[in-house]
């Protein structure tokens, strides 16, 4: 693939996780969120490197923090984004004895347990463990929702890589 | 068609998919027994701007200020519940209510934090200290 064909696309999926950032700004559950972005990180991994998933990760974060977020949602989503990805880049090498769907619901997990950590240092103090549980409970739903999502776009994203015209 | 896809992408589920879920859900349910093993609470712990301060499970309802926003919160039966609150989010409003030793409900854009704590003893003391 020709360098600028790739910048395109990586700038194309930053574009991607930005709305995602925007349409999950818009669901009411507070700071809390479901990850929706991490479907971009996801496929950026699998279909380039974990290197430029981690870099799009932190551009995402950076972008829509500017755009419509404030400090502590800066510390909620670092802290969210960089435990999710240290887990996709873990399980990733074990993609197709593993699916995208189970990625993503131990991404999910990892994004509310970092964003719980995160609200810790926060408020300084333990207090938000006691919501961990609900959260992760609700990673389940999001990570299965994210993971089909995913499953779905990489392979139209792959028919369009390779060149397709009807993708 | 997008039925059809998702019905897809679900039969694609391996064994470590299920596993990784059950894994998540069993986390879930470590963390949620931790939560609810505590006994019911004799006071709730109030954060609010950089302060903390007990409130006795008495009936009653209060009105906090922290960060510019306020909430109102009501205490009945041995629980505590916040039933209105100013702050955009409004998340604190719709948490559940508290009353076992160690829940807790938070607001973040006003750094509030209620936290039920168990020991009776301790309640009374921070109310006489």
């Amino acid at each position: 693939m020709s360098q600028a064909k790739k910048i395109t696309f990586l700038a194309l999926l930053l574009g991607a996780a930005l709305i995602l950032s925007y349409v999950e700004a818009l669901v009411p559950l507070g700071a809390f969120k479901i990850g929706l972005p991490n479907v971009a990180v996801l496929l950026i991994c699998k279909l380039f490197s974990r290197r430029m998933g981690l870099l799009l990760s932190l551009a995402r974060i950076s972008l829509s923090t500017l755009l419509f977020g404030s400090v502590t949602a800066f510390a909620f989503s670092l802290g969210g984004g960089i435990l999710a990805w240290i887990l996709i880049a873990l399980t990733l090498p074990f993609y197709g004895k593993i699916s995208f769907i189970g990625i993503s619901v131990l991404a999910a997990a990892a994004h509310n347990f970092g964003q719980t950590i995160a609200a810790c240092f926060v408020f300084g103090s333990v207090a938000p463990l006691a919501m961990l549980w609900w959260l992760l409970l609700l990673a389940v739903p999001a990570g299965i929702l994210t993971g089909m999502l995913a499953q779905i776009v990489c392979g139209r994203l792959t028919h369009l890589l390779n060149g397709g015209k009807n993708a | 068609m997008s039925i059809f896809m998702i019905g897809v992408a679900l039969m694609k589920l391996h064994l470590p998919d299920l596993l990784a879920i059950l894994l998540v859900l069993a986390l879930a349910g470590m963390c949620a027994a931790f939560v609810f093993m505590g006994e019911s609470g004799a006071s709730v712990l109030v954060s609010a701007n950089g302060y903390t301060y007990p409130l006795l499970m008495t009936d009653g309802v209060h009105v906090i200020e922290s960060a510019g926003y306020h909430f109102t919160i009501e205490i009945s039966d041995g629980s505590c519940n916040v039933t209105e609150s100013d702050c955009p989010d409004a998340l604190c409003a719709a948490m559940p209510a508290i009353r076992r030793a160690g829940e807790v409900i938070i607001c973040v854009p006003a750094k509030l934090s209620l936290r039920v704590d168990g020991s009776e003893k301790g309640a009374i003391d921070g109310v006489a200290g």
